[in-house]
Parts: structure tokens; sequence; C-alpha cells
């Protein structure tokens, strides 16, 4: 274990109790497909991080994971800190990760490079976290936004979360590689899309449409 | 999972595996009575004092095959202090049995070993009080163990050469 621990900042003040709550509002999300859930007591992450994000993979990983980091994020300080909290192996290809994180939608690779599962083994799929500027549950006022209409186990009817800042086409990818990932079900990934204070889980049963609001 | 490491620490009195390998090893009231050098220092724990399963491996002998001889309760810890002045140090600690408080104050202790102007003094007031410890409970438990010491001899044989007596018989 060669590295420099005086670059590594503080991981959770309280690890059982915010790991905890971190865990219940993880819970909450993915349960309530679209709800945006907003996550307090984040930890000390490296500088040029999304707290939540950073917070939800210090709660779920150990040194049996892997996780994928997006190389525009992937500093020796973001190593440092996952490696000294959570022990566990940062992988050089999507592939073969159980947890990536990506930094924006722009960046975001193809779903079928991460791992999918396998019909015996649905479980085994990656969990993506994707870190969007602003997630609002109505268009903001006097802005065209555009935004996802989700339907599916857990939405009542359907529900709209929004995503102002992003650009349409990277949406319409987004949109794009869901439906292909619902094909594949019961294999696919599952995603979280995180703000630096609040969380919205997509599970792959989520049906992911385009929404345009005023 | 810590590996285990075959070559030996460098013995040196003052490198810093040696003062970790002293501090794991100190008792608590030595380390509590020098904990309050701290206070010039902002803390913060980057982990808290957590237990677990360490596998001891031991060689028969010191030379033969590896083997596993047994799980141990380990608690370990690490802090980060840091000064006014941007000095900053950080401590770690891994030490046998249950006890959070000593694993952090050996931490604490390893922080501040490492800074320059407080090595002298702790190196009086903490490791030598802990050397002089470890010795002189290593000195009792040898005079225990010599105080049951038998003198095995044996009676040299008397009859001659083997084979002498019934020769010419």
């Amino acid at each position: 274990m060669a590295q420099d621990l005086l670059q590594v900042s503080d991981g959770f003040a309280n690890p059982v109790i915010e790991s905890q709550r971190t865990f219940r509002a993880v819970l909450e999300a993915l349960a309530h497909p679209g709800k945006i859930v907003t996550l307090h007591g984040n930890p000390q992450t490296p500088p040029g991080t999304c707290p939540t994000a950073a917070s939800i993979l210090l709660t779920l990983l150990d040194s049996d994971c892997s996780l994928w980091i997006d190389p525009a994020i992937l500093t020796p300080a973001v190593k440092g800190w996952f490696t000294f909290h959570t022990a566990c192996t940062i992988v050089p290809e999507p592939g073969g990760a159980q947890f990536a994180w990506i930094s924006d939608l722009s960046v975001l690779p193809a779903f079928s490079t991460f791992c999918c599962g396998t019909d015996r083994y649905p479980d085994s799929s990656a969990t993506l976290l994707i870190n969007v500027p602003v997630l609002a549950d109505g268009p903001l006022v006097g802005e065209e936004a555009v935004g996802l209409r989700l339907e599916g186990p857990g939405v009542p009817s359907s529900r709209t979360v929004y995503l102002p800042g992003v650009d349409f086409a990277y949406i319409a990818r987004f949109v794009a590689l869901r439906a292909a990932n619902h094909e594949i079900f019961p294999c696919g990934v599952d995603v979280y899309m995180t703000t630096p204070e609040t969380i919205v889980g997509l599970p792959r049963t989520t049906r992911v449409d385009i929404a345009r609001g005023r | 999972m810590l590996q285990a490491s075959d070559t030996a620490s460098p013995d040196t009195q003052s490198s810093r595996a040696n003062w970790i390998a002293l501090l794991a090893r100190s008792p608590l009231d030595l380390l509590e009575s020098n904990c309050a050098f701290a206070a010039r220092f902002e803390e913060h724990v980057l982990r808290h004092p957590e237990t677990g399963l360490m596998m001891v491996q031991g060689r028969a002998g010191g030379s033969g095959a590896r083997f596993n001889l047994g799980e141990v309760t380990v608690t370990r810890c690490a802090v980060r202090l840091e000064a006014t002045d941007a000095t900053e140090a950080v401590g770690i600690s891994y030490v046998l049995g249950r006890s959070r408080r000593k694993a952090h104050l050996a931490a604490l202790c390893d922080a501040m070993l490492q800074i320059p102007d407080l090595y002298p003094t702790l190196e009086a007031s903490l490791l030598d009080p802990i050397r002089q410890y470890l010795a002189a409970a290593a000195d009792a438990r040898t005079a225990r163990a010599a105080s049951t010491k038998v003198d095995f001899f044996t009676v040299a044989r008397e009859a001659g050469p083997i084979g002498a007596s019934g020769r010419d018989a």
C-alpha cells in the first residue's frame, strides 16, 4: 500500500450513522424511481468530485468490489481516497467493474461496455453513478426544459425528472441507451443520477422516455 | 488484507517501523500520559478505530514452509494531525486486541513522532519508558521460566568399551 496518506481526506465523520443514512436514501431512490432524494452529511471528498456519488460508493463498496472511474475525474487523490477508505479494486476497463462512476452524461460509454449480467445471474451487472448538474421535479420557470419521463414498477402512472443544463443530444442518447438496456431484461445496468446534494434512482425496470416541459 | 512480510523490519532505533512496533506493545497508561502533546494540533480521524481479524503465519523452526498459525484480533486506526504552521503528519496503528482507545492513541503518537520538533521529547517521555517496560516484562518472563529450570545429567557409562565383556566367553 504505497500511497501518500497525507493526500487522503477524511471519510464519514461518523461511519455507522452516515453510511446507514446514505444506504437508506439509496434504497428510497431505487424503490421510487425518479423521486429526488436529498443526501445529508456527505464526507470530505477529494476536490472536484461529486460528494453524493462519493458517499454512495463509500457506503456500498468494500474490498470485494471493483470500481471503474471515468478518466476525467480519476486523479491520484481520488484513487487514493477510495483505496484507503473502501479497499476496493479500481479497474482500468469499464467491463470489469461492478460499480462505475461517470462524471458527465457527455462522456457516458455505451451500457454494453459494462457488465450487464447473465440470464442466470442478472444480479452480477454493473451499477452506474452519473453526475448531472441539476435534478428538478418541474421545469424551471420561463425555460424550456428537457427531462426524462419514467414509467414502471415504483412509479405511480408516470413521473418526470428534468435535467436543466444538459444538452438535448446527450439526453436523447441516454434514452436510447436505456431502451437497449430494457430489451435485455432481466439483464442490464442500474443507474443513479447524482447532483452534489440529491440523487435519483433509475433501476433497470424503469422505462425512460424524453419529456419536454415549459 | 495485509500481506505478511518475511523481511525483517529495519532495526534502527529511530525508524518508524520500530516505533510503531513499540507503540503497539505499549501499556495504555504510557500512551495516555503522552497524548496531551496532541492538543496543539487539529485532529482528523481518517479511519476510526475498527477491530478485525488478521491471519498470523509462521514457519516451523523459522525456516520451514509457511503455514497459517491462527487468527488474531487486531484494532487499527489512522489519524491526520494538522498544526497552524501547516505541519501535518498521518499516524497509523495496528494494535493487538480490541482496545479502540489504545489504537487511537497509538496512531496519534505515531503522527506526533513524525514531527521533528516533537520527536526528542517523545523519545524520552514515551519510547524509552516503553522499551524499559518491555525489557522488564521480558526479564520477568525469563526469570519465571528460569525458576522452573531442571538440569538433567546423564550418568556416564562405567563399563569398558562396548563388547569388551564376554568377548572371551
